[in-house]
């Protein structure tokens, strides 16, 4: 059985899309039906989807939660990286969620912080390949722009040109995410850009 | 001839052994690693070239770097000293990651010592990722790896248990018998035992 398993923060999540919209109460509540993952779960035709995205999530928390997932054979593993800042008001502790700290966003070494978030970003995907599950990482928000990779970071499963923001044709009921069409177009987009790689 | 490339700090590179007090003399001080450093002899009895990167205050986030950085041909075997894990909270991550103020003299003023923030918790799985990384790193590229525990704080640091990383036992409790110059680092009998250990598993790994 085949399982597209997801990562990411509220634009993976589809935060305030309208099936979120009703509930205001954003802790427990599921992923939309609208966001990306769902659609494109459906253009690949895998078996399950497991859209585990968190709102406000950082680089960090997910390559501990890539970590410490129960991977299967077959499965598929989309991660729709987030905000480099957020990776560096996190302190980590022994076997559980990285907690946060009083760091101040502002104070951050911008520099110093992108290496961090990129050896985050390579040691998932290098950990995914070395347990053979196929992966691809989505440089879904601007932080990639304004952050270069070092040279010597080199990670090949994150596709270039795979960003959200020419997909914004409509937008969230919170005026800010992405809308239902949005998070559709994204989805076929990346569908274009995995298809002929994709094995299950 | 096929290659043993070590990466560590200055355990590794053999600080203060006899051929490095012959090049402080000349002005270098412990600027080459050591021929009597345990790379140099496992290499030896192995028949391989040794390339000994070690560099003396390595932190593990810079030995992680210096592994992705390197060149690595498909006959390789890879020997990783880990360091000490302190030095990791002293290091900034710029293009080149070097190290912020090392130990002892800027204690005070660094950030590294923002209690709030480096707990031993946090110290030890920061360790830790850069040790997994670096062997998920050298799997993907199918490069034969061999990790040495032989500082302290692997056997006072909890290991975060959902890291399986893959580490040989060198408790230096047991195999440092003699000092070096500075009577602080390992001598070079110490070093001998060490590499002759490490050739050994090395042989059995290999089947030679």
């Amino acid at each position: 059985m085949s399982r597209l398993i997801t990562f990411g923060s509220s634009v993976t999540k589809g935060f305030d899309l309208p099936d979120q919209w009703a509930k205001h109460d954003y802790s427990n509540i599921r992923p939309s039906i609208y966001a990306w993952p769902n659609v494109l779960n459906n253009l690949l035709k895998t078996d399950t989807l497991l859209n585990l995205a968190e709102n406000g999530e950082n680089n960090l928390s997910i390559l501990y939660k890539v970590l410490n997932f129960n991977w299967q054979e077959k499965d598929i593993c989309i991660i729709g990286w987030g905000y480099f800042y957020r990776s560096e008001t996190l302190k980590l502790r022994y076997n559980v969620l990285p907690l946060f700290t009083n760091t101040d966003p502002n104070n951050i070494d911008v520099d110093d912080n992108a290496i961090k978030n990129y050896l985050y970003i390579q040691h998932t995907h290098l950990y995914l390949r070395s347990i053979n599950v196929q992966s691809f990482g989505l440089k879904t928000l601007d932080d990639f722009d304004r952050n270069k990779c070092p040279d010597y970071i080199k990670i090949p499963e994150l596709l270039d040109d795979s960003g959200i923001e020419n997909c914004y044709v409509d937008l969230a009921n919170d005026k800010h995410h992405p809308g239902v069409e949005s998070h559709e177009l994204y989805a076929k987009k990346i569908y274009e850009r995995i298809k002929d790689y994709v094995i299950h | 001839m096929p290659r043993l490339v070590a990466f560590g700090c200055s355990f590794t590179q053999g600080w203060d052994l006899h051929d490095q007090y012959i090049l402080e003399r000349q002005g270098y001080y412990n600027s080459q690693p050591s021929n009597f450093a345990y790379p140099k002899i496992c290499a030896k009895l192995l028949n391989y070239e040794c390339v000994n990167l070690a560099k003396g205050g390595n932190s593990n986030i810079e030995i992680l770097s210096s592994i992705l950085k390197f060149n690595f041909e498909s006959d390789d075997i890879c020997v990783v000293g880990w360091s000490f894990f302190d030095r990791i909270n002293f290091v900034k991550y710029n293009e080149d990651i070097h190290n912020f103020d090392r130990l002892p003299y800027h204690i005070k003023n660094s950030e590294g010592l923002d209690s709030s923030v480096n707990t031993d918790s946090n110290t030890s799985l920061k360790n830790y990722y850069a040790i997994h990384h670096a062997e998920c790193y050298l799997k993907n590229k199918n490069i034969k790896y061999y990790g040495l525990k032989w500082v302290h704080d692997f056997y006072t640091f909890i290991k975060p248990s959902f890291l399986h990383v893959k580490l040989l036992d060198f408790n230096p409790r047991t195999l440092i018998s003699d000092k070096a110059g500075d009577n602080r680092h390992p001598g070079i009998k110490s070093h001998k035992l060490i590499g002759e250990k490490l050739c050994e598993i090395i042989k059995s790994d290999l089947n030679v």
